[in-house]
């Protein structure tokens, strides 16, 4: 008798023991991820289209999806997060361009909040031992590859740069970084001028635009669409001069105010450049066939975050402290967009592909 | 009929239940399956209102489409007088350009704000607008809802082909906005128009962040709460005319469905558990305690210890009555048969004291008879003489053989007669039967055995039993065959290594049996037929009392036989090998000859019988062997002849049945005696039934034989009795 009253102890035991597991292994884990809001109740659903399109092709995850939504003010983004951490939500996957983000990194620096950053380039995150997960590199490096090209080009000698005046924690040490390493040489003599998005007038930069330029490098960001049509008024003006766009540049909006300017201009991207790219070919393609429209670089940059994230929950990690500590040991971290190697605090390297725009627009 | 067994078949109680749990289930599940397709039908009628009021908007966005469409042809028709241009600031055209043939901005004609993202010289190839402007082949048409060129707002494009240059206006707005406003204020619901892929793009309710517009009939959570898509297609702008409707109502009537279903199946689970409490007052309980009753009734218990129960309904009244009379008719009846039962039993037990008494009657002088002409015969007469007593000897042990015969179909009926098994060799039994039957064989009568399959090692059976069977059925063959051949053949037919099966065949060559007698050959009291009786003579009982003693071994006998040409009797018996240890069982074979028993020279043996003619008989065996004689005529003497002082007697051979003292008393007072208890006490009686040798037996006796006395037994056993004691 008594026999069995062990058994049946061991084996309740068991079950509930297994359950308990299944329970905890199979809960799903809160992750906020946010998106822009664009003109007035009008989104760009890019991001949360991505989201919806690696949960439907990654049926076992556990990522249990937060939308938030930022109108690009910081202080607003910043009580965004903590409204998603009140929530419970440790992790969090931002969107969010420099100017917005900057606000919040503060809130990053202790244990209890994760945040995998796949836009913000600016300097204030690298290097710091911090809460920040960033997966693409920082403006450095970006701007580095742009001055590399825009050096070793031999288009004359003249190089008008527009810089965006509104997301000036990105442009403004952006243009700095820039500048010093032009000044490596001095072939180049720059004619710089700042410009808003707020109530932008095209006409205002005709003069500017048409007066004596050999290049146009438009140093701006969050996939303006003025960034199209400043290019094709320079176009206009200098048929052949060659127009630089940073990797904020790539979204089919700002292609197809591009016009005729898509032959002169040249985007910088994260190498590899999707195009080049046969997975992330693939997955836009897959994007614009399940969703109707081409989106804008963020799908890419997302669909990685997640699968960074779902590998860290897959092993078993589920709070901010132990995705972190997961995501910065076990390297080098592949995902089917290309791997991601992190250094200690958190930073990624990488290159930078310069891509004709116009071969972006017959992508894909 | 067959009761089943408890458990096997479920009770009223549980049936009563299970019955109520699955109608509350089926009744639980035909309320819940009729809510939830009253909600669906409400739900559905729901989102057809909402559709409509989704419908009338797009019905009445597609009017103002149209009236702006009118008036801005109307203003292009002036288009040569260019004061008109001034007229395109009423159509409801916020922006106005004129297009050259590659879509390249040629002309602005009218902006109604300051600032644009578009000038003179912008070409829209390779755009959106460009492509779809590209692809239309009707001279006017609208743009779908996209991002407007000048600012990113919503935008709504309206293109008209006039010659070489496309009129290119940009719809304000700003009219429809308000409209989806003020819709949303008023109505409370939420009022959009999203584009083909359901983003967004005009919302009545700027707090509402929605990316992207659900399916038709999703719930999503809202500023206001929670709120039903529902939507209609705007094919001239390829896009949707959406409505959030909040759930308020729909939840609510939802919740009051719930609610009084919940309420419906509680109240049902009430009258379910109600009614089952009920039936267990009226029919279950009074059920039970009928059957508790009848249990007792036939356990024999008192019935009345399990009280009558209140009965509410008539019918369980009527049932405990003719319960009551059933029980009341059953104990009279058993009554009855039990009175029946004593009387056979008393019947049964006078028979047996018959056959006591009928054994003790025969068996007495049956003993002077055979006794007495034992004696004559050891005298010296004429031959003449010995020959009557020849006849004698055999017509007393003919008698002797029909009384044992009785005696034991008595004993097997009456299933007293227990199988006693010992180690016997098979053929050591055989070849001394056969020697038996052969002294008396007829002349053209030959007796052949055939034994050599049997293997020489012992097995356990009841060797007297045995034997008892053989000699029936030889004796039966050599009976019925005045010439020929009665043949015995032993084999073992199946061999474990431990049980076997021996199968032994008496065939003979004599008179045979009909077949229609065949088959009763085995009853008792049955010879083949009357005239057989007169002819052969025989009890009838051999072959019945064999066919019962194999039987009883767990054996079958059997017999197949041709009318004048023999018979074979054949039995099997399952049988188990003895251990090698165990020694065989002495099987003594009776001296005919009376000169070779062995001497009782030095024995003083004191007979104790009422008969003078049994002691002189027994006397007459014992002196014959030179042993010493006493005489007591019943106990009493007898004990006192042995507590004589000068008394030599060392064995003593008692009657059971005498007057005065008998001699199981006697026997308990040597038992008791110190001086006396060793004696061998040797009973002679004539009551040979089991419990009769038993009484005998517990009362102290060594040996008990049976009436006739045969002088040989009897000398046999006290040598026996004697060497016991030295």
């Amino acid at each position: 008798m008594k026999i069995w009253i062990v058994v049946a102890f061991v084996i309740a035991s068991l079950v509930t023991g297994f359950s308990a597991h299944h329970m905890v292994t199979t809960a799903p884990v809160p992750v906020a991820i946010d998106a822009p809001l664009s003109a007035r109740a009008a989104f760009d659903p890019s991001e949360v289209d991505a989201v919806k399109l690696y949960l439907e092709n990654h049926p076992e995850s556990r990522i249990h999806p937060q939308f938030f939504f930022y109108d690009f003010d910081s202080e607003q983004a910043r009580g965004l997060f903590q409204s998603a951490r009140d929530e419970g939500i440790e992790i969090f996957i931002t969107t969010q361009p420099s100017s917005t983000a900057i606000a919040s990194i503060d809130a990053f620096q202790n244990p209890g909040m994760l945040m995998i950053n796949t836009s913000s380039t600016t300097l204030r995150i690298s290097g710091r031992d911090d809460y920040i997960i960033r997966i693409i590199p920082d403006l450095a490096a970006e701007q580095y590859a742009i001055a590399e090209q825009i050096l070793s080009s031999n288009n004359g000698g003249r190089l008008l740069i527009l810089q965006d005046a509104q997301n000036a924690a990105y442009t403004d040490p952006a243009y700095t970084q820039f500048q010093t390493l032009l000044n490596a040489q001095d072939r180049w003599r720059v004619e710089h001028h700042r410009f808003s998005f707020v109530d932008f007038n095209a006409e205002d930069y005709r003069q500017i635009i048409h007066d004596a330029h050999d290049a146009l490098y438009v140093l701006a960001g969050d996939f303006q669409t003025a960034i199209g049509t400043l290019s094709q008024m320079f176009h206009r003006a200098h048929p052949t001069a060659p127009i630089y766009l940073t990797p904020w540049s790539d979204s089919g909006a700002i292609i197809s105010r591009l016009g005729p300017a898509a032959e002169q201009a040249t985007i910088f991207k994260h190498a590899p450049a999707w195009e080049q790219s046969a997975a992330a070919s693939e997955l836009m393609k897959s994007f614009i066939d399940r969703f109707g429209y081409r989106p804008n670089l963020m799908v890419l940059k997302v669909y990685k975050a997640l699968e960074l994230v779902d590998q860290a929950i897959a092993a078993g990690h589920t709070s901010a402290s132990a995705v972190r500590a997961y995501l910065l040991e076990a390297q080098p971290h592949t995902t089917s967009l290309g791997d991601v190697p992190l250094d200690r605090m958190g930073d990624t390297q990488g290159e930078f592909t310069p891509v004709p725009a116009n071969s972006t627009r017959q992508q894909p | 009929m067959m009761i089943p067994p408890d458990g096997q078949t479920p009770g009223l109680r549980n049936y009563n239940l299970r019955l109520e749990i699955s109608v509350l289930l089926l009744l639980t599940l035909l309320i819940l399956t009729t809510v939830t397709y009253a909600y669906q039908e409400m739900g559905r009628a729901i989102d057809q209102s909402n559709k409509a009021a989704a419908t009338t908007l797009s019905s009445f966005f597609t009017f103002e489409l149209e009236k702006a469409k009118d008036n801005f042809n109307s203003v292009i028709e002036l288009e040569e007088d260019r004061q008109g241009r001034q007229l395109f600031s009423y159509t409801g055209f916020s922006d106005v350009y004129i297009l050259d043939e590659r879509l390249q901005l040629t002309q602005i004609v009218h902006q109604s704000r300051q600032n644009s993202m578009l000038y003179e010289g912008f070409s829209f190839g390779d755009g959106p607008l460009g492509d779809y402007l590209a692809t239309q082949r009707e001279a006017e048409h609208f743009s779908p809802l996209m991002r407007g060129y000048e600012d990113e707002q919503p935008s709504i494009y309206y293109a008209k082909r006039s010659g070489q240059v496309t009129y290119l206006g940009r719809l304000d707005l700003s009219f429809f906005e308000s409209l989806l406003s003020g819709y949303s204020d008023v109505a409370g619901q939420t009022a959009l128009i999203t584009n083909r892929a359901g983003v967004v793009m005009i919302s009545g309710n700027h707090s509402l962040r929605l990316p992207v517009l659900p399916e038709d009939g999703m719930v999503i959570d809202s500023p206001d709460g929670e709120v039903a898509v529902a939507s209609t297609y705007l094919p001239a702008l390829n896009a949707r005319m959406a409505v959030l409707v909040p759930t308020t109502l729909s939840r609510n009537v939802q919740g009051i469905l719930w609610v009084l279903s919940t309420v419906l199946i509680i109240g049902m689970g009430s009258v379910a558990l109600l009614r089952n409490w009920r039936m267990q007052k009226l029919i279950i309980e009074p059920l039970e305690a009928l059957s508790k009753r009848m249990d007792a009734f036939r356990n024999n218990t008192v019935v009345s210890d399990n009280p009558t129960p209140d009965y509410v309904v008539s019918e369980f009244e009527r049932l405990e009555q003719q319960f009551l009379e059933m029980v009341s008719a059953v104990r009279d009846r058993e009554s009855e048969l039990l009175q029946a039962k004593q009387a056979a039993e008393s019947s049964e037990q006078a028979k047996t004291n018959f056959l006591a008494n009928m054994s003790h009657e025969i068996r007495s002088p049956l003993t002077v008879i055979l006794g007495i002409n034992e004696l004559l015969m050891r005298r010296q007469l004429g031959s003449k003489e010995q020959e009557m007593l020849e006849q004698v000897w055999q017509s007393g042990q003919y008698l002797l053989h029909i009384l044992n015969a009785i005696l034991d179909l008595s004993k097997i009926e009456a299933g007293h007669l227990t199988i006693d098994t010992a180690p016997v060799r098979i053929h050591e039994l055989l070849e001394r039967i056969a020697r038996q039957h052969r002294v008396n064989l007829p002349e053209d009568v030959r007796l052949s055995l055939d034994i050599n399959n049997i293997p020489d090692r012992a097995i356990l059976a009841d060797a007297v039993r045995l034997e008892q069977i053989l000699n029936n059925i030889i004796g039966n063959a050599i009976k019925f065959t005045s010439k020929g051949e009665v043949r015995v053949k032993a084999r073992i037919t199946s061999a474990g290594d431990t049980q076997i099966k021996l199968r032994i065949d008496v065939s003979d060559t004599g008179i045979g049996i009909d077949a229609k007698t065949l088959p009763h050959v085995f009853d008792p009291f049955t010879q083949a037929d009357s005239g057989t009786t007169r002819r052969y003579a025989g009890t009838g009982l051999g072959l019945a009392i064999s066919k019962q003693l194999i039987e009883l071994m767990g054996g079958s006998i059997g017999v197949t036989s041709t009318r004048g040409r023999g018979s074979t009797f054949w039995f099997e018996l399952p049988l188990i090998y003895a251990p090698k240890s165990a020694r065989t069982a002495e099987t003594t074979e009776l001296t005919a000859n009376a000169d070779l028993a062995p001497s009782l020279m030095g024995v003083h043996a004191l007979i104790v019988d009422d008969s003078l003619t049994i002691r002189a008989i027994i006397k007459g065996f014992l002196q014959a062997r030179s042993a010493t004689i006493s005489l007591a005529e019943n106990g009493l003497e007898a004990l006192r002849q042995l507590r004589a002082p000068d008394s030599s007697i060392n064995a003593v051979i008692m009657d059971m049945q005498m007057p005065v003292m008998d001699g199981m008393t006697a026997t308990q007072e040597i038992r008791k005696d110190p001086d006396l208890k060793a004696l061998p006490v040797i009973a002679i009686t004539a009551g040979l039934l089991p419990d009769q040798r038993e009484q005998a037996l517990k009362a102290g006796v060594d040996a008990v034989i049976g009436k006739p006395i045969v002088a040989e037994t009897l000398v046999e056993v006290i040598l026996k009795e004697l060497n016991k004691r030295h």
